[in-house]
């Protein structure tokens, strides 16, 4: 009994010792076997050039060259692990010459040089194409090429203008190596088309006012640079902006579908949903792109409401007075702005050209205006808007019954200065007559206090949807609101 | 230490040859031994996990169970040809790529375990240690023989470097399993004259000095 004990103790310490050992060794010295893509043509004169027998095209975006630099590309693998090979081109009368020259990136020596493949224009200088010196080249120190060499040593063709091609792209190569070494060793794996975002939501149903979910779906094409499949050797970043500032979004990984879905507050305006995925070492990276704009959703107002405040991302229409003509907007921050709309413009001779909707928020602080914002709805004719200037008048105006604004002169809309500063009127005088501050007082609140409140106080305008709140539009709940809204105040 | 022991284990790759006296590892031997490059590195490969194997069985060798030695032998095997196998998948992709399905194959490779079982576990750290070196010279020096006559003949080439011009006739059967053994045997036969050779020598010389 105690030697069969002791024999197994045995075996399993030295089968645990064996693991450990291989563990850290496949840590150390694991080959990245992932890089396909380069076709074989390619990849056997890449092999020619260097002692590797894997490469990665990488992604040069942001590296100016000089020249014709149509590609680089690294190896991978082997004593020269890291060996920076650019592929160059260069035209001569009859033709064009491409090149792959590789350098040793530990002493910037070149490691060879040759011809990947050429198109000639004619005919008649066949033979020039037989350029072979590339030997002249080989073990060169970057920063020292001298384009002409080439051309006397090609003693075996004569094709003098090829191999002065030739030495025109491994000059290239050089001075483009030596420029931009730096940054080339430390560029990523290019990989093109490398994932695919699918947003499988229909893009229209995505309304301003309700809670989005997105299933964005990653994948790689059949050209597979990485097993994206596997998502422990991978992460994956999402980025949402909204008209280009960024929304914060959450990301949850389905291990069984393979796919991402990522959370975030709709609002109307223009998306871009960028993912980018990297590798745990963060030497293989891929990113696509999706745009989209959501629709259904009143763009106007949400460019009005942020003339009064320009950080706006998201509205909500939370209360409509149809009687009075009258609605009440709250954005993401939790800002109120009320409007009045369907302000009819008419132009002298011309008749009714479109309506306006004024929007204006109000600091009850000092009962001053903080702003106010105008959209306009043509309907057949133009509608001339009033210059932004004309709208700053109204910047910190008090709140008076019957507020003039003289006309805006600046633009020369006249019809549509009159009609805005009438609808500004008409609020004022509502606002006053009706005794509605109270609306306006909790314009502090964050947006799910706002919420909140709404929702205590029964009017039926706050609908709580997990940990977010989905509003419904043009509730006739205007009492039950600022009766609620009171309480606050 | 024992200078006589010294001598006769660091001989022991030569008198005992792995290849061309005892016959072992002669798998791997017929198949890597068409150009000398590989069989140069497969018998470097071979080299390195048969010492490192000596060292650690001779480390091992009051711990291990008797009874279940020889699975811990298989496991301190094939654990270090894995290395060796990572290290050149890592290092010498170009290498690994013509010799990587035979670098496994150590794992089984008589040798190894033959000088596990039968020196490694019965001497100390520095006698393995030697016992490995030589017997994996010797394999390495035979396979590298082999490889550069076979090489020669059927390519007129020596690491892939043109030694012998147009004139001379290729004969490819040395690339093929049948010239392998062909040239083993011949090789075993030349080995095993010339040993034989020194063998009677020193006995003849022997003999004269106890008759002087």
């Amino acid at each position: 009994m105690k030697n069969l004990l002791k024999s197994t103790a045995v075996l399993t310490c030295i089968a645990v010792a064996s693991v450990i050992i291989l563990a850290t060794c496949n840590y150390f010295w694991k080959v990245d076997k992932t890089i396909i893509g380069i076709p074989e043509e390619l990849r056997l004169k890449l092999e020619s050039l260097t002692e590797s027998t894997a490469f990665s095209e990488i992604d040069t975006d942001g590296i100016t060259f000089t020249g014709k630099v149509l590609a680089v590309y690294r190896a991978t693998d082997g004593i020269q692990s890291g060996a920076l090979i650019m592929y160059t081109e260069s035209e001569i009368t009859y033709g064009i010459v491409r090149m792959l020259t590789a350098f040793d990136k530990t002493d910037d020596k070149i490691l060879g040089v040759c011809e990947y493949n050429s198109e000639q224009k004619t005919t008649f200088y066949t033979s020039h194409f037989n350029a072979k010196a590339y030997a002249v080249f080989k073990g060169a120190d970057a920063s020292v090429i001298n384009a002409k060499t080439i051309e006397s040593a090609d003693s075996i063709s004569g094709a003098t203008h090829t191999a002065g091609a030739m030495a025109a792209s491994v000059s290239a190569a050089a001075a483009n190596y030596t420029a931009n070494k730096a940054a080339l060793i430390a560029a990523p794996v290019k990989s093109n088309d490398l994932l695919r975002l699918v947003i499988s939501q229909v893009l229209e149903e995505i309304k301003p006012d309700i809670l989005a979910r997105f299933e964005a779906v990653v994948k790689s094409n059949d050209a597979k640079v990485v097993d994206i499949d596997d998502n422990s050797k991978f992460t994956v970043a999402f980025k949402v902006t909204l008209d280009g500032a960024e929304v914060a979004v959450e990301t949850q990984w389905d291990s069984v579908k393979k796919v991402y879905y990522i959370e975030f507050r709709a609002a109307g305006g223009n998306y871009v949903i960028t993912a980018e995925a990297a590798s745990k070492d963060n030497m293989h990276k891929a990113s696509d792109q999706i745009a989209f704009e959501v629709v259904g959703y009143d763009v106007k107002a949400m460019n009005a409401i942020k003339s009064i405040y320009p950080q706006t991302k998201e509205i909500y229409e939370i209360y409509t007075d149809t009687v009075n003509r009258f609605k009440y907007y709250v954005t993401g921050e939790g800002n109120l702005v009320a409007s009045a709309y369907g302000i009819r413009i008419e132009a002298d001779g011309v008749g009714y050209v479109g309506t306006l909707t004024a929007f204006v928020a109000v600091n009850t602080a000092n009962n001053t205006a903080v702003g106010v914002g105008a959209a306009y709805y043509a309907d057949g004719n133009d509608v001339y808007p009033v210059d932004n200037a004309f709208l700053s008048k109204f910047k910190n105006a008090p709140i008076v019954k019957s507020q003039k604004i003289t006309s805006d002169t600046m633009t020369n809309a006249t019809a549509t200065g009159q009609m805005l500063v009438n609808a500004v009127m008409k609020f004022t005088d509502y606002y006053i007559d009706h005794a509605n501050k109270a609306m306006f007082d909790s314009a502090s609140l964050t947006l799910n206090e706002r919420l909140s409140l709404f929702e205590a106080g029964g009017c039926g305008i706050g609908v709580k949807n997990g940990d977010y709140y989905e509003l419904l539009n043009g509730t006739q709940a205007g009492p039950a609101l600022a009766q609620a809204l009171s309480r606050l105040g | 230490m024992d200078t006589e022991k010294i001598k006769s284990t660091a001989l022991n790759g030569l008198v005992n040859n792995p290849i061309f006296v005892l016959v072992l590892g002669t798998c791997p031997m017929l198949a890597k031994t068409t150009q000398l490059e590989s069989a140069f590195w497969l018998g470097i490969a071979t080299l390195v996990v048969l010492v490192a194997s000596n060292v650690l069985i001779s480390i091992m060798r009051n711990i291990i169970p008797q009874k279940v030695r020889i699975p811990c032998y298989i496991i301190i095997v094939a654990t270090l040809v894995t290395v060796v196998d990572l290290f050149l998948q890592k290092f010498t992709p170009a290498i690994y790529k013509e010799i990587g399905a035979f670098v496994m194959l150590i794992v089984v490779n008589c040798i190894i375990l033959a000088r596990a079982e039968s020196f490694a576990s019965s001497n100390s750290v520095g006698y393995s240690f030697l016992d490995g070196l030589s017997m994996g010279l010797g394999y390495l020096v035979a396979l590298s023989i082999l490889g550069a006559i076979r090489e020669l003949l059927s390519t007129g080439c020596i690491y892939g470097i043109q030694v012998l011009g147009d004139w001379f006739p290729r004969f490819t059967i040395f690339s093929k399993t049948a010239g392998g053994f062909i040239m083993l045997g011949l090789l075993m036969a030349l080995f095993n004259y010339i040993y034989s050779s020194v063998l009677n020598r020193r006995k003849t010389q022997t003999k004269l000095l106890k008759a002087d």
